[in-house]
């Protein structure tokens, strides 16, 4: 149940808080999809993994100022919107080049790679073009594969918003993907 | 919800191909694995002298204080004990680490029961009045912060709100931001920013919101005090058919919903009816939708209980 596992992770904040690289590792793997894909809904795909490190590194650089172990998933997702925000104004002054070397992976012929990689960044861009609450919701299960239940856990939204903003993230969506031609 | 519904909330559910198919073409932008960054934490300076002779003052400051000052410290912390606070002429204000700030009105009495961390903090309002502020969700976790009144129980759904203990024993809550659940009995009520209740020693009342029409709220008053005295089916249906006739806005939809809990099958019956009639089905869901209480609930929040501006 992710009821459970939300509270194993509410102990391990205390241990991280200290600096027990165990804990802050096994905190990052619980969370590092939701903090990237809360990223991703911001900024795109560009800077996404890297935005995501940093927020890991400056929530963890200033952890221990939490006093509330289970208040550490709303410090977290506040971290990465804000992080992402910042970023999204970087962008804006210094676009970000990207090489087609980095977007191949190493299993695929590059133009392969590249065509698979155009079409993601046009479902990306689509879903970044909704409301921010559809946006996070979408990418947070579409991307990053977590349940309705999980988002819920770990973003403080009642399960019952999440299915509603899934829902209805879908429904307003589809018509935007069918006009751009995509799946 | 159908099934490609139950599919976007639960991934173990069987696959709708137009989800599976967004999951596909998005596939590329997932997350690849990488190291959990190494953070340097603020290293600790070793000056053992230094360090004991700041102690050695502190230590002497601490117990100047207790010796010529009165200490009133209304810090709370996790684990810590029962204690009561109480106002006279003038008001006081609680916090509850950085989670939360409890001012009491003058003339109240407020006893902290216990904080377990991450679970729950729980107060106990014995009279007077106070005034709620909670970090918003995520900050603080839904239904962390609870207030038992002799009426019944208070719970945060993240939000501020006023909660007041009346001569004649009931409790009044009205929702100044977010909302809360209040529990009496077998009974548990939703109160939305701008709305309000009254709970006394029968049960709680239907909420309404501040800018509900007087007719509808006297007619909602009505409704209570019938199905509080347990009167035939007959008399509930004809006083809710007055509920009925006052309805006018989309906001009037609060009401409506509380009556799909209703114990009598006739009352849900016609408030469903009213409701999808009022507001209309959430859009996005199939053609037949088989809504819970539950569903209309993040529906109706989003839709139509946000606060009214320019208020």
């Amino acid at each position: 149940m992710a009821g459970d596992r939300d509270a194993q992770w509410t102990m391990l904040v205390p241990s991280a808080q200290r600096g027990d690289r165990a804990a802050q590792t096994a905190l990052y793997e619980q969370f590092v999809r939701t903090v990237h894909g809360i990223v991703l809904a911001h900024v795109g795909s560009q800077s996404a993994d890297d935005v995501t490190q940093e927020v890991f590194c400056s929530v963890f650089a200033s952890l221990s100022s939490l006093r509330e172990p289970a208040a550490f998933a709303g410090f977290l997702c506040t971290a990465a919107r804000n992080a992402a925000r910042d970023q999204l104004r970087r962008q804006r002054r210094a676009p970000v080049a990207v090489s087609p070397d980095e977007l191949a992976s190493p299993s695929e012929r590059p133009d392969e790679s590249a065509a698979r990689r155009e079409l993601a960044e046009r479902v990306l861009a689509t879903i970044r073009s909704l409301p921010e609450a559809y946006r996070e919701t979408l990418v947070l299960r579409l991307v990053g594969g977590l349940s309705g239940e999980e988002i819920a856990a770990r973003t403080g939204m009642t399960h019952g918003s999440v299915r509603v903003n899934l829902t209805r993230g879908m429904a307003m969506l589809r018509p935007l993907l069918a006009e751009a031609g995509l799946p | 919800m159908n099934e490609r519904d139950d599919y976007l909330s639960d991934p173990t559910q069987p696959v709708d191909r137009e989800v599976a198919a967004l999951e596909q073409a998005l596939a590329p932008l997932r997350w690849r694995a990488r190291a959990c960054p190494e953070v340097a934490l603020p290293r600790r300076r070793r000056w053992p002298l230094f360090a004991a002779a700041v102690a050695v003052a502190a230590a002497m400051l601490v117990a100047a204080w207790f010796l010529f000052t009165t200490v009133d410290d209304d810090s709370l912390r996790p684990g810590a004990a029962m204690r009561t606070f109480a106002t006279k002429a003038t008001a006081r204000t609680v916090p509850l680490g950085d989670l939360a700030e409890i001012t009491l009105h003058p003339g109240s009495e407020l006893q902290f029961r216990h904080w377990h961390a991450g679970t729950q903090a729980l107060f106990a309002l014995q009279r007077g009045a106070i005034s709620v502020r909670v970090q918003p969700p995520p900050a603080v976790p839904v239904e962390f912060f609870v207030v038992d009144t002799p009426v019944g129980r208070v719970v945060d759904m993240g939000c501020r709100y006023e909660l007041q203990l009346r001569s004649d024993g009931s409790a009044h809550v009205l929702v100044t931001e977010g909302a809360v659940t209040f529990r009496a009995g077998d009974r548990t009520v939703w109160v939305p920013v701008d709305a309000a209740v009254v709970v006394d020693a029968r049960g709680p009342g239907t909420p309404c919101f501040l800018d509900a029409s007087d007719d509808l709220r006297k007619a909602v008053l009505e409704f209570d005090a019938v199905a509080q005295k347990a009167l035939d089916l007959d008399t509930r249906l004809m006083s809710l058919k007055l509920v009925i006739n006052e309805i006018a806005s989309p906001r009037d939809s609060l009401v409506l919903w509380h009556l799909l809990g209703d114990p009598e099958p006739q009352v849900r019956a016609v408030a469903d009816a009213e409701l999808r009639a009022l507001v209309g089905s959430p859009p996005g869901v199939g053609k037949e939708p088989e809504l819970t209480a539950a569903d209309w609930l993040a529906h109706l929040r989003l839709a139509f209980w946000q606060p009214v501006r320019g208020k």
